[in-house]
């Protein structure tokens, strides 16, 4: 995408560069101009670059929906200004604060939702940001592919505290995540 | 005036049944209409698609409507041609995800 | 008559008072259009200060500058700021300055409505200034999503002076979108056709449309959440089933067009320099007046893509990112049309050429960054990062102040009459093209490090410490140049090297008058016959102040003009216009207080405001037409036209409808409103539904129904045709439809009464605001039949004297068929529950 850009910007450089040494007016027929500028650059061009775009980021957007899944592991992301709680559904009476834990290598369910204003959760290295809305309850899909620790924050400006507003996803291995069910000490 | 209308017709009527859709596949999901089944797909993505060949069909009419009728100043029907063309490319373009996406999640 | 005489004569008419009056009562639209502009710049320079102390907070890590308490006011205020009180006022002081002057008129459709524009922009933009001087300013981000911005979450008040502030400015913005739309269509010089606009009007046409319909569903929202701060109507709040999303899609309705709203002006500029710097004409003048439509509609179709994130289902944003991606063809054509342009002519490098280049660089970097932000799953990580405003400062800065700047160095010669002398506009340029790129570039890469967007601080470890500091040094040398452009406008503005007429040998008609403008801008008003009137006779500036024009002859100290056809632009009527004013200003003020008195929570104080704007309503429309007939005036080349107001269709008329589309597009946000909270809001259905009753809709539509069937008999009976009618038209109907429109009022007064719990639920809340609504619109057209039975008792009204009579008429209709449709929607669902 990036180096595609670069080439556009190179390119309506290079035409406006020429546009000042190119020659007199009066030897271009106008109707092909417009058939070059307008139809050729001004639609097809666009067009096409951007259809291909839109249907390639449609199939990806469709690929990473949280669908059915039986290794799923169902967490709830609870905000509120300005810290994260988080709650377990296969260990339901304990609550983490700070820390989501969450077992490495099998995709998760975060249900995020909140206690008053309106945050967003976003773990960049795991997956794109949703938002924590009054009322509602959003699932996000995230996967980490190896145990350790990964930077979490929220992503959507809430007053006073917004920039310490963060927290940390602690993705263990299976057997770690079987000590954790078990309400062992880690 | 009704130069101007004849440019501002068919964009118009695009965008009403781009916001019609919209609200058509919000109130589906809110009234679980994506549950039932109708000829092998969900009722509500017959119903989707069926608003989309409806706005494509209308906006076709127009297209031809404006065509058969003349304008009061000549340059109009160019200008309203374009604008027509663009109503059905957006009507294609952004309503085409009806036919394969998730509907309500 | 000589063309010194007219001058003198036509200068006495339309002159501005002089001395310190002027600046209070004038309403001549070069005067206001200097004043937008100057006012608007003061903004800008004042945004840019808040611009230079974020900058300073982020240079280094952990700084102690500013805490999060005044950094949240700083960037809140920074963005209002540059939206509401810069970008758009700038776009009206442009438009209200070169319009009329651009179709060969004299002045704008509705004097004193720009007037009063322009005070209500400045009332409610100290208002805001003031706010921030004492650090009360609003702190919720220039979005204001509630709860964040909610009673519970900010009890203080900088929510209020934001939403009761850009509310009182977006009065301005309104006025001044009906009276472009009616000047543009009925106030051109004869002749020039709907294809013979110059392309800048058809810029400015799309532009007034686009506000009258993006801007209502600000207003409404403004409205609910102040509803909900002040008196606990739970829109808003999810617990009370109203619903924080409810916001958002009603902000982005408005912002993603704002942006286009924001950039349709500017492109209009550079579609009008180009050709001329260029020595050609536009290259594929339809397709760009094709693609300025196709652009303003989908423009309409992208809102949700500022929600992706909210976890709207898969298809929704797919409906979004498909239109998202498509508006970007339009802009593109008129890009290559550009740059088609310049190879098809002889581009020469001119100051104002210089900016355009500057805008073609930032310009397509910022569309191209726009494309990647539409692709979902890019924008679910770089949303809401520094990526974002790096983006969105190369949209806006790229595509609205490098093309302002480049309209400015080539209007500079027309308002001022004079020609550069100091050379400093070269340096400036390099100054802000090198310092814009520096802060934004930069800004790019560490949003895809992962800086957040609205931090006030970031520690020293982040690896963002050097691009952070090459972004503020940056920024400075941005506001340097900046500086050194408004000392090189104010220099060459001052010094006296009088310019030549034409200096860039332009073909339109604004360039066709004397430099600086006179008071009057045309002695004589143009028969256009082309696009390019000027280059088709050279001397017709010479041949215009000669008077071998339209209206030559200056006629009883009256401001004349004239109202033409929409589509040829055939004359139809004249104009007289009203005289210099202070009316404007004090309208101003006793707005300001309506919305100041709502602001201290003094709230017995409202009504009394809302009273003297009705007063003052009322002394406004009293000052104009006649209490004797006129016969048909003659207005040279032989044609002779009506008087306007002895028209079915006057500019009041005209207005009253573009005036009908913002308040249609309020009202169905509202209706928008009403069905979203019902289907997708938490905690539905509400405890306690409104009671079923049949009096209601039987008083209310009944009543409607007699006040339109009346309305269509008022006041047509004399049909006589001459000069002197006297005879007073028999007032029966008028006192039918009053009766009618009275009992559509006390049936809304009735629901309001009964309406259930509005403070405990949504579901009351909304009833209420609809009722209100309805009942508003009926007491209006109550109003307006009162104005006209006192009319035409004093004389004012006759057979022919009859336009004020189709407006009234008009405002019956609209405030009936509301009503139906207020009383549908509150009583028909409760049918099914």
């Amino acid at each position: 995408m990036l180096a595609g850009s670069t080439l556009i910007v190179i390119i309506v450089a290079a035409l406006i560069w020429r546009s000042f040494s190119s020659t007199p007016p009066t030897d271009k027929p106008l109707g092909r101009n417009i058939r070059i500028w307008i139809y050729g650059l001004g639609l097809v061009f666009p067009m096409s670059v951007l259809a291909a775009l839109l249907i390639y980021a449609l199939v990806v957007g469709e690929r990473l929906l949280p669908h059915l899944d039986d290794e799923v592991v169902r967490v709830n992301a609870i905000a509120e200004q300005w810290r994260w709680q988080f709650t377990y559904t296969d260990r339901p009476e304990y609550v983490s604060e700070g820390v989501l834990h969450i077992p490495a290598g099998r995709p998760v369910d975060v249900a995020i939702t909140t206690r008053d204003v309106i945050h967003s959760f976003w773990v960049p290295r795991l997956a794109g940001k949703l938002d924590a809305i009054p009322g509602h309850v959003n699932v996000l899909r995230i996967e980490a592919s190896a145990p350790g620790l990964y930077h979490g924050q929220s992503a959507e400006f809430s007053g006073k505290g917004y920039t310490g507003h963060t927290f940390i996803v602690q993705a263990h291995s299976a057997a770690d995540w079987a000590r954790f069910l078990a309400g062992e000490p880690m | 005036m009704r130069d101007l209308l004849r440019i501002l017709i068919a964009p118009l009527i695009w965008l009403a049944a781009f916001s019609a859709v919209y609200a058509l596949q919000g109130f589906g999901c809110a009234a679980g209409l994506n549950e039932a089944i109708f000829v092998g797909m969900s009722f509500l993505r017959a119903m989707l698609i069926l608003a989309w060949v409806l706005t494509i069909a209308t906006l076709v009419g127009i297209f031809y409507w404006l065509e058969r009728t003349a304008p009061r100043l000549p340059w109009t029907s160019a200008i309203s041609r374009i604008t027509a063309c663009v109503a059905m490319v957006a009507a294609i373009w952004s309503l085409f995800p009806v036919t394969f996406t998730s509907i309500c999640n | 008559m000589n063309a010194l005489k007219r001058h003198r004569l036509l200068t006495r008419i339309w002159a501005s008072d002089s001395g310190w009056k002027r600046c209070f009562t004038t309403v001549s639209h070069t005067d206001l259009g200097r004043m937008f502009l100057g006012m608007a710049f003061f903004y800008f320079a004042v945004g840019g200060v808040l611009a230079m102390l974020i900058r300073a907070q982020l240079a280094s890590p952990d700084a102690a500058f500013m805490g999060p308490d005044i950094y949240n006011q700083v960037f809140t205020m920074h963005g209002t700021m540059m939206m509401f009180l810069f970008a758009i006022p700038a776009f009206e002081g442009l438009a209200v300055y070169l319009l009329p002057k651009m179709l060969g008129a004299r002045d704008l459709a509705f004097p004193r409505l720009t007037a009063y524009g322009f005070w209500c922009y400045t009332f409610g933009g100290f208002m805001m200034l003031t706010s921030m001087l004492v650090g009360l300013a609003p702190d919720g981000g220039w979005f204001m999503y509630p709860p964040l911005t909610g009673p519970a979450a900010s009890p203080g008040v900088n929510t209020d002076v934001w939403l009761l502030g850009v509310t009182f400015v977006e009065i301005s913005a309104i006025c001044a979108a009906v009276e472009l739309c009616v000047s543009i269509l009925k106030f051109r010089a004869p002749g020039m056709s709907l294809d013979k606009m110059p392309i800048f009007v058809w810029y400015a046409l799309v532009t007034a449309l686009m506000i009258l319909t993006a801007f209502p569903p600000l207003i409404l929202g403004s409205i609910l959440l102040e509803l909900e701060r002040a008196i606990g109507l739970p829109f808003f709040d999810a617990a009370l089933g109203g619903d924080s999303l409810l916001w958002q899609h009603l902000f982005w309705l408005f912002g993603h067009p704002e942006v286009y709203i924001i950039f349709l002006p500017a492109a209009g500029l550079i579609s009008t320099i180009i050709p001329v710097m260029s020595r050609t004409s536009l290259l594929g003048h339809g397709w760009v007046v094709a693609s300025v439509v196709a652009l303003a509609f989908l423009s309409f179709g992208l809102w949700v893509h500022h929600m992706f994130a909210t976890g709207i289902p898969h298809m929704g944003v797919a409906f979004f990112s498909a239109a998202s991606t498509l508006v970007a063809v339009p802009t593109a054509v008129q890009v290559f049309a550009w740059i088609g342009t310049m190879w098809h002519g002889r581009p020469q490098l001119q100051m104002p050429m210089l900016y355009i280049l500057g805008f073609f660089a930032t310009f397509v970097i910022g569309g191209l960054t726009g494309v990647m932000l539409a692709i979902v799953p890019f924008d679910w990580q770089a949303h809401d990062t520094a990526f974002v405003t790096a983006h969105l400062h190369y949209v806006l800065f790229g595509g609205f102040v490098f093309p302002v700047l480049a309209g400015l160095y080539y209007y500079a010669p027309l308002v001022t009459g004079r020609r550069r002398f100091f050379r400093i506009g070269e340096y400036a340029f390099g100054l802000v093209f090198i310092g814009f790129h520096g802060t934004f570039f930069a800004m790019h890469w560490v949003g895809l490090l992962g800086q957040r967007r609205r931090i006030y601080t970031y520690d020293a470890d982040t690896g963002w410490e050097l691009i952070n500091l090459i972004s503020s040094i940056g920024g400075f040398v941005l506001a340097i140049g900046l500086a050194m452009v408004l000392l090189d406008l104010a220099l060459n503005a001052i010094v006296a090297i009088r310019g030549k007429r034409n200096p860039w040998r332009s073909g339109t008609l604004e360039w066709s008058m004397m430099l600086p403008p006179s008071a009057y801008n045309f002695a004589s008003l143009p028969r256009v016959t082309s696009r390019e009137p000027l280059a088709d006779i050279p001397d017709l500036p010479t041949r215009l102040a000669r008077g071998e024009g339209y209206l030559a002859v200056p006629r009883d100290g009256r401001r004349e003009m004239l109202t033409v056809s929409t589509t040829h632009a055939h004359p139809e009527s004249l104009v007289v216009y009203p005289g210099n004013t202070a009316l404007p200003i004090l309208m101003a003020a006793v707005t300001g207080s309506f919305f100041l008195s709502l602001l201290f929570k003094i709230y017995w104080f409202t009504p009394f405001a809302v009273l003297a704007v009705a007063a003052l309503a009322w002394r406004w429309v009293w000052g104009l037409g006649s209490q004797t007939d006129e016969e048909d005036q003659e207005i040279g080349f032989g044609e002779t036209v009506p008087h306007a107001m002895q028209t079915d269709r006057s500019q009041g008329w005209w207005g009253s409808v573009f005036l009908m589309v913002a308040d249609a597009t309020l009202f169905g946000s509202l209706i928008f409103g009403y069905a979203f909270l019902w289907t997708i809001a938490p905690n539905w259905p509400p405890p306690q539904w409104l009671a079923f009753s049949v009096w209601e809709p039987l008083i209310g539509v009944a009543g409607a129904a007699v006040a339109i069937i009346a309305a269509r008999q008022t006041p047509r009976p004399m049909q006589r045709r001459s000069g002197t009618t006297t005879g007073m038209p028999h007032l029966l109907p008028t006192w039918q439809s009053l009766l009618g429109l009275s009992a559509l009022a006390a049936a809304f007064i009735g629901l309001l009464l009964r309406t259930p719990l509005p403070t405990e639920h949504a579901y009351g809340a909304v009833l209420c605001v609809i009722s209100a609504f309805g009942l508003f619109h009926a007491l209006l057209a109550i109003l307006m039949l009162v104005f006209l039975v006192f009319r035409i008792r004093r004389g004012f009204i006759s057979s022919r004297r009859r336009s004020e009579v189709e407006i009234v008429k008009l405002w019956i209709n609209y405030a009936a068929l509301i009503g139906v449709v207020c009383l549908v929607l509150i009583l028909s669902p409760v049918l099914f529950t």
